[in-house]
């Protein structure tokens, strides 16, 4: 039945221009989902089948009806995509007179034509019906889902609802109440059932209706979405009770809006619970929070600080503290851990941190830690600086340090019991050093620390092991540069990194708290040493230790420099005392009492790190014990620089206020000149002699 | 206060939708009167909004094409919408049978919609979720079940990224993907833009504004598209006009020349060493 289509090349050159033409303007209008050439490549299918309807009666209405039904799958559902595809294909195969005898093709075209619309428009509206289904059964299904949430949001209000102790209920606009809880009818005194279309404003205090209805007012205007007031409510039993009224419209499908009410009750009911939570969680003494709460706090941060910086926890334990009690009363105890309680918190008042009592003299200390947090050293330095500043207490002087076990840095994973049993076990093996000890959890995972802290930690046992020796180093008379007492100094003799000198041994002692036995072990060490030079060399020759500032203000040292003169023999003009100048200006009282002590006793006090600087100038002269101080040779200070001038005239006033003067660390012959020309009376360093054992002073005085 | 509140976004029938509208401008059916009345709206503002949605429509299949024609075989595309003709799993499974796709967007309607018509394909799936939650996204078990983050992904975020507000931070938003993209990843970005006809483009998104939607559009320049794109290598041409972006024949451009570029497109690649 089908007629073969003209197969001449001027009629499919025909075609495939209409194909490419009508590809041009539908992708122009619409979007059709495929690259261009296959668009053309269907397109030209198309005409194929309508040119062959155009020859073929017969097959006129059907292959109209699936062009039009396949401008509609190719996505052209546009009554433009129509109109242009109606215009194209009439105008194209109109313009193609082989396809019928000049009398029909006029007819068949329209035939054609007119069944490519029917095919479009059945097929434009089972899609668009088709899409209309699926997004009502979309639309359906996403409401579905959504009231299955509300219904559980609904449930979980209800439970809350009934169980809260929040007052809450829904009013309508005018304040009547439509639905209360229990919480609300207790907070009212009133039976439940009975509040329902009482209205709100009945039942708040009189004098703050007013407030009432302007806050409903700017609810219903919109543009708050709620609102907190203390407000008064009305008792039945006459009764007023505080409350935190909150108010927030209450949006509904149907029917008009209401409101949501919230109160709170404020009345001491309330206030009692939270002094009872406030008790639960905190030492009744220092109203510091105790372990329980402590330890919560602790979970919570081991969770959310940065992993970058991590947290600290700092375990201390006073030292000494029963002696305090059992001298002092039980009085004056308490007033100690008072004081301790604020100091500690004093020391991390710039830190995101929780200081913490955990019994008897133990206290702790959580640290969030930032970028800015000082180190555990600087931390440790801190804490035991603060506390060892003297106070009255019941009418004695009392000075406290602490033993501190470190865990720093524990993995975001640690439990907070295992990581305070870690703290508790490093508090103990920090105490088995003696007191004013610290410790540091060996978990921690700095590399640095780790150096720095391990070197620290085998400190004591390398002490024990007798790698740290008393040196001496002779002090001579600048006059006739004969030896006129003796510097005692320190050495380790480490296995692996050789010898560390004084200035290092004693910053790693002064860092862990092991300086104050070993200080007080190299006093007595060169006390000794100066009581046998005494007797083998019939001579005084006087030895001289400087003290670090934390042993400066040791409220011990005094006790410490009497015990040992006592054991020697040593008579106390023979020792010399250093105390670092920043400790003795300082607005610290310790140290400077101890040196006045020292003073009285006879025990020659130097000043060491003298600068000359205008302050502790004036501060000498205001009459400090001292019976010398000690100036570093400086870069600075070279013999005729103009600092050295300078310095010469300053120095004038050291030597009228009957200071005498010591020149450290002298090196060369034209330095040492300077020295004897501004009055200094001493000086030590390598022009004169190393330090060296004893045998090397006992050669120098021969 | 008579708003039906506690219906989520996208099922309250009184607000119009983006995806619904969109839909509609595409020329579907999936779309309700108040979401025809926007696009109306917007035909008003923008008469060459259609075009618009056509030229990026056709973009969209020209990029999936290019890249499943580079071996890429896993698809996340955000901000989907409704699905209708040329979505990218039918252009994709096109070139490469196989290739899956997973939709997400954050309206209801257009998920539920996703699911119907997936139902049947389980190299495909549909997730409602929010393009600012990246987390979110990652770690729904449809996407970790049917991606594998192992192999390079091409993240599809077509007219979507203008919808987040520069305090919502989108260079800081789109690192958080690129972050769990291996490279040899794709990311495919159209954003509206207002570099030119900047006084039409204004009341384009007034018209948003305007409509209860709670999608606002935010345009960005060339030279902010071009930054979204940080941790990527573009891919040539880089960010140009969505009808420039290797447009594949006449239908890809429109006759408004400022059609072509209302909307800066590109394609950047996660290179396999350096970069972020």
């Amino acid at each position: 039945m089908t007629a073969p289509l003209p197969q001449d090349a001027e009629g499919l050159r025909a075609r495939t221009k209409l194909a490419k033409k009508w590809a041009y303007l539908l992708s122009s209008k619409t979007f059709v989902p495929m690259a261009n050439a296959e668009l053309e490549r269907q397109l030209l299918g198309l005409v194929e089948r309508l040119c062959a309807a155009v020859v073929t009666e017969a097959l006129a209405q059907r292959a109209g009806r699936e062009a039009g039904d396949a401008l509609v799958a190719m996505n052209c559902t546009s009554a433009e995509s129509l109109q242009v595809s109606v215009e194209i294909v009439s105008k194209g195969l109109l313009g193609m007179p082989s396809l019928a005898p000049p009398d029909k093709l006029r007819e068949r075209v329209v035939d054609v034509i007119a069944s490519l619309a029917a095919g479009f428009v059945d097929r434009v509206r089972a899609t668009t019906l088709a899409q209309q289904e699926q997004l009502g059964r979309s639309l359906y299904r996403a409401m579905r889902q959504a009231q299955a949430e509300l219904q559980v949001s609904e449930a979980r209000f209800e439970l809350l609802e009934q169980h809260l102790s929040t007052g809450i209920a829904t009013t309508d606009l005018d304040g009547v109440l439509v639905r209360s809880n229990a919480a609300l009818a207790r907070i009212l005194d009133r039976q439940s059932a009975g509040l329902t279309g009482m209205s709100l404003f009945e039942l708040v205090h009189p004098d703050e209706r007013a407030g009432l209805r302007a806050d409903f007012a700017a609810l219903i205007a919109g543009g708050t979405a709620s609102i907190s007031q203390p407000r008064q409510l009305l008792r039945a039993d006459g009764e007023l009770a505080w409350v935190t009224l909150t108010l927030s419209p209450l949006r509904r499908i149907e029917g008009p809006p209401q409101v949501m009410v919230l109160a709170e009750d404020a009345t001491d009911v309330n206030l009692l619970q939270g002094q009872l939570n406030h008790q639960a969680l905190h030492d009744v003494l220092t109203r510091l929070p105790n372990r329980q709460y402590f330890t919560s706090r602790l979970e919570q941060a081991l969770r959310t600080a940065d992993p970058g910086t991590g947290i600290s926890v700092f375990h201390l334990d006073l030292d000494g503290f029963s002696r305090i009690t059992g001298g002092l009363g039980r009085e004056v105890g308490d007033h100690v851990l008072k004081i301790v309680a604020g100091r500690l918190q004093a020391v991390v008042v710039e830190e995101t941190a929780m200081v913490a009592r955990f019994g008897h003299d133990e206290f702790a200390i959580l640290v969030e830690n930032t970028p800015t947090t000082p180190d555990v050293v600087t931390m440790i330095r801190r804490i035991n600086d603060l506390l060892s500043v003297p106070f009255h207490s019941g009418g004695s002087r009392v000075a406290v340090s602490a033993t501190i076990g470190v865990v720093h840095r524990p993995p975001r994973d640690s439990a907070p019991s295992a990581l305070l049993d870690s703290a508790d076990l490093t508090l103990r093996r920090a105490r088995g050093n003696g007191r004013r000890q610290w410790e540091l959890a060996d978990r921690a995972e700095d590399g640095r620390d780790r150096r720095t802290f391990s070197l620290a930690a085998t400190m004591p046992g390398a002490w024990e092991n007798g790698e740290i020796q008393v040196l001496y180093r002779p002090v001579v008379r600048l006059s006739d540069e004969r030896i006129e007492s003796v510097e005692a100094l320190l050495r380790w003799d480490h296995p692996k990194l050789g010898g560390l000198p004084h200035e290092q041994c004693l910053a790693l002692a002064e860092d862990t708290g092991l300086i104050v036995p070993l200080g007080e072990w190299a006093l007595r060490v060169a006390c000794d040493q100066a009581r046998a030079w005494r007797r083998e060399l019939r001579r005084d020759l006087p030895v001289r230790w400087a003290l670090t500032p934390s042993q400066a203000a040791d409220p011990d040292l005094l006790g410490v420099v009497r015990e040992v003169l006592s054991d020697t023999g040593l008579p106390p003009s023979s020792l010399r005392l250093g105390a670092p100048a920043q400790a003795l200006f300082g607005d610290r009282g310790e140290a400077a009492d101890n040196l006045r002590y020292l003073a009285e006793d006879e025990v020659g006090v130097e000043l060491e790190e003298f600068t000359a600087a205008p302050a502790d100038l004036l501060r000498l002269l205001e009459g400090l014990p001292v019976r010398a101080v000690r100036m570093t040779q400086s870069p600075a200070a070279e013999p005729d620089s103009a600092v050295a001038g300078a310095l010469a005239r300053v120095l004038e006033v050291v030597r009228d206020a009957g200071v005498g003067l010591t020149a450290v660390g002298v090196t060369t012959p034209g330095q040492a000149r300077w020295w004897r020309e501004v009055g200094a009376d001493t000086a030590s360093g390598p022009l004169f002699a190393p330090a060296g054992p004893p045998d090397a002073i006992n050669r120098w005085c021969r | 206060m008579s708003d039906l509140d506690w219906v989520p976004e996208g099922i309250d029938i009184t607000v119009p939708s983006v995806a619904r509208t969109y839909d509609y401008l595409l020329g579907g059916a999936h779309n309700l009167a108040v979401d025809r009345a926007m696009g109306d709206q917007m035909l008003k503002v923008l008469p060459g909004a259609r075009d618009l949605v056509r030229l990026n429509r056709s973009f969209l299949r020209r990029a999936v094409t290019h890249l499943a024609e580079r071996g890429v075989r896993q698809f996340l595309d955000i901000g989907s919408g409704i699905p209708t003709v040329g979505n990218v799993h039918e252009i994709a499974q096109e070139v490469a049978p196989g290739c899956r796709v997973v939709y997400v967007d954050k309206d209801p309607v257009a998920i539920a919609h996703s699911r119907l018509i997936l139902a049947d394909d389980p190299d495909t799936t549909a997730v409602q979720a929010d393009l600012r939650e990246p987390e979110d996204v990652l770690s729904r078990p449809e996407v970790t079940g049917l991606l594998d983050f192992d192999q390079p992904i091409a993240l599809l975020l077509l007219l979507v990224v203008h919808f987040v507000r520069p305090d919502e931070e989108p260079g800081k938003l789109l690192a958080r993907y690129r972050d769990r993209l291996v490279p040899g990843s794709y990311m495919v970005i159209s954003h509206a833009t207002a570099d030119e006809r900047a006084e039409t483009m204004r009341r384009a998104a007034d018209t948003v504004r305007e409509s209860k939607s709670k999608d606002n559009l935010v345009y960005r320049t060339h030279a902010e598209v071009t930054e979204l794109f940080d941790g990527y290598d573009l891919v040539e041409p880089g960010v140009v006009g969505h009808a420039l972006w290797r447009p594949g024949g006449v239908g890809d451009i429109a006759d408004q020349a400022e059609d072509n570029n209302q909307v800066w497109a590109g394609v950047g690649r996660k290179p396999v060493t350096g970069g972020h």
